[in-house]
C-alpha cells in the first residue's frame, strides 16, 4: 500500500484512505474476482430481470393507430419503407409531409391525439418555463427538438380532426435582462411558426410553475422538469415521467387555470421578425401582467 | 414504448454505457434492461467481492474463492427481480439495501464509501480521469495502485500519478459544485459530503 502521505499528495478524500487502510488490515486485497465472474452473475440473474411491459399502453391505441405503430416499427429498418407506407395512409399531404420530417413516428403520441379526439380534449399541455430551459435550447438540442417536432405531427392531426391542439403556457423569468438575443430569437421563431395555442405568463404569477417545466401527455402522462441545468442535454434526460391519470387530469386542470391568468399570444408574422420584436412583446406582457393575482395549486 | 425513450430512438445518439452515470442508465437504455444489468454488474461487482470476502473471513473463516463469488452472486440475484423498479436515481442505495440483507451491515461498511462516490464519480466529464477513478474506487486505494492502474490502461507510472491527482481534485470540484446536499442525501445516504469550507 502506498503510504498515507503519497495517497493524501494524489488527492485522496481521508474517509478513502481510513477505508483503504482498514481494507488492507482485513485482507481484502488477497484475492480478486475471477475473470468470468460478472458473464457468470448475468447468465444466473438474466432469468430474474422484470422487463417493463408495453402491452397496457398499446392496447389503448385504436386499430388504426396500431396499424401506424406497425408500419412505424418497419420504417425504423428501413427509411425508405416509411415512405411508402405513409402514402398508403388516409392522410393529407400535409401530415404526410410532417411524418416524413421524422426519423421514425411519434407513435405515442398519435396514438394520445386519436383518444384526445373522441374525448374533444387538448393531446398536450405543456408549461415552457424560460427558467428550467433556455428558449434556445429547445433548437439546439436533438432530444428537445424531437419533443417539438412530435409536437407539431400531434397539431396537425388535431387541426385536420378538428379538436383543439396543444397549449403551452410560457413562463418568463423574473428579470428582462436576463434573457440573451438568441433567447429572443428563438422565442420568435416559436410564437411565429407556432401550431399550439400559446400563453405568456410572468414569473411572479406563475405559482407552482415558477421553476417547472411540464408536459402532460394525453390524460395518463406527465412529464416534469425541475432545477437548473447546464446544457439541454442534462435537462432533457432529467425530465422525470408519471404514469399517472389522476394525476395527468389535476395537472391539465391547473395549467388551463394559469392560463386564465395568462396573456394569451397570437403570431405576428412580419411585425416580428427582429429580436428586438420579441423583446419588446416579452416586456410587456411582463407589463401588463403585474395586475394578476399569482395562482397557486399542484 | 415508453415516451422518453421514443424520443431518444428518433433523435439523439446515446452515450455509450460505460460512460453514463449510474441515475441515466436505466432512462438512457431502457429497451436494453440486460445490457444496463450487465454494466451495472461490472461496475460494482469487485466491492461486492470485497464485502463478500469480509463477511465470509468474519462468519466462516477461512473463505475460499468459489465461496466468496457464490456469495456475491447471490447479492444480485437477490437484487435483480428490483433492478428495473424503484427510481433510478436511488439505484445504488437500493442495491446497498441487497448487500445489507444477503451479507449485513459490517460487510457493507467496508466498502461504503467508495461504493456511494461511485455516483459523483461518473459524472467526470475526463474519459481518463474517470476510468482512472472508476477502476480505483472498484479495488480500493490498495498495494500497488499506481502500477496496477498502469498495467490496467497502458500508461506510464508518472501519468498514472497526475491523472490521479486531477481527477481527484475534479471530483472534490465536482460534488462541491453540481451536487446539493439533497442530492447526495437521496442518493448516497449521505455517504459523499460536500466540503463546505
Amino acid at each position: 500500500m502506498k503510504s498515507e502521505v503519497e495517497l493524501r499528495n494524489l488527492g485522496f478524500p481521508e474517509e478513502i484512505i481510513r477505508e483503504s487502510v482498514q481494507a488492507e488490515e482485513r485482507g481484502l486485497f488477497d484475492m480478486e474476482p475471477s475473470h468470468d465472474l460478472v458473464e457468470r452473475t448475468i447468465a444466473r440473474c438474466r432469468d430474474f430481470m422484470r422487463v417493463p411491459r408495453t402491452a397496457e399502453r398499446e392496447s389503448k391505441a385504436d386499430s388504426v393507430f396500431k396499424a401506424i405503430a406497425a408500419r412505424a416499427l418497419a420504417a425504423q429498418k428501413a427509411e425508405a419503407d416509411l415512405s411508402q407506407a405513409l402514402r398508403e395512409l388516409p392522410f393529407s399531404a400535409a401530415l404526410q409531409d410532417g411524418l416524413l420530417g421524422l426519423n421514425r413516428l411519434p407513435v405515442d403520441w398519435l396514438a394520445v391525439a386519436s383518444l384526445m379526439k373522441q374525448k374533444e380534449l387538448r393531446p398536450l399541455m405543456m408549461v415552457d418555463n424560460h427558467n428550467v430551459i433556455n428558449p434556445s435550447w429547445w433548437e439546439s438540442d436533438s432530444g428537445l427538438r424531437s419533443l417539438r417536432s412530435a409536437c407539431r405531427v400531434v397539431n396537425t392531426f388535431a387541426q385536420e380532426n378538428g379538436t383543439p391542439p396543444a397549449s403551452v403556457l410560457m413562463v418568463l423569468r423574473p428579470n428582462l435582462d436576463t434573457y440573451t438575443k438568441d433567447d429572443f430569437v428563438a422565442i420568435g421563431e416559436l410564437v411565429n411558426s407556432t401550431s399550439s395555442d400559446l400563453w405568456m405568463i410572468t414569473h411572479q404569477n406563475a405559482g407552482p410553475y415558477q421553476q417547472r417545466d411540464v408536459i402532460v401527455v394525453g390524460q395518463d402522462r406527465v412529464l416534469t422538469l425541475q432545477g437548473k441545468f447546464a446544457n439541454p442535454g442534462d435537462a432533457f434526460v432529467a425530465f422525470r415521467e408519471e404514469d399517472d391519470s389522476s394525476v395527468a387530469i389535476e395537472v391539465r386542470g391547473n395549467i388551463e387555470q394559469a392560463t386564465q391568468e395568462a396573456v394569451p399570444i397570437k403570431p405576428l408574422g412580419s411585425k416580428m421578425r427582429k429580436w428586438e420584436d420579441t423583446r419588446t412583446l416579452v416586456k410587456s406582457v411582463m407589463e401588463k401582467s403585474s395586475k394578476f393575482t399569482p395562482i397557486v395549486g399542484r | 414504448m415508453d415516451l422518453l425513450e421514443t424520443i431518444y430512438e428518433m433523435f439523439r445518439k446515446k452515450p455509450g454505457l460505460d460512460r453514463l452515470p449510474f441515475e441515466e442508465l436505466q432512462v438512457r437504455y431502457r429497451s436494453e434492461p440486460t445490457l444496463v444489468l450487465k454494466e451495472f454488474i461490472r461496475r460494482v461487482q469487485p466491492l461486492v467481492f470485497q464485502a463478500a470476502l469480509e463477511f465470509l473471513r468474519r462468519t466462516h473463516s477461512p473463505a475460499a474463492q468459489s465461496d466468496v463469488e457464490e456469495a456475491s452472486l447471490k447479492v444480485f440475484e437477490d437484487f435483480t427481480p428490483e433492478f428495473t423498479n424503484g427510481s433510478p436515481s436511488t439505484l445504488l442505495v437500493r442495491f446497498a439495501a441487497a448487500i445489507k440483507r444477503i451479507l449485513d451491515d459490517t460487510a457493507f461498511e467496508v466498502i461504503a464509501t467508495r461504493y456511494y462516490h461511485q455516483v459523483p464519480l461518473y459524472h467526470l466529464k475526463d474519459d481518463q480521469q474517470r476510468r482512472l477513478l472508476a477502476a480505483t474506487y472498484q479495488r480500493g486505494v490498495g498495494p500497488d495502485l499506481v502500477e496496477y492502474l498502469a498495467e490496467r490502461f497502458q500508461l506510464p507510472t508518472d501519468e498514472v500519478e497526475r491523472g490521479l491527482a486531477e481527477a481527484n481534485k475534479s471530483l472534490k470540484r465536482l460534488i462541491e459544485k453540481d451536487f446539493t446536499e439533497a442530492d447526495l442525501r437521496t442518493m448516497t445516504e449521505g455517504r459523499v459530503r460536500r466540503e463546505t469550507t
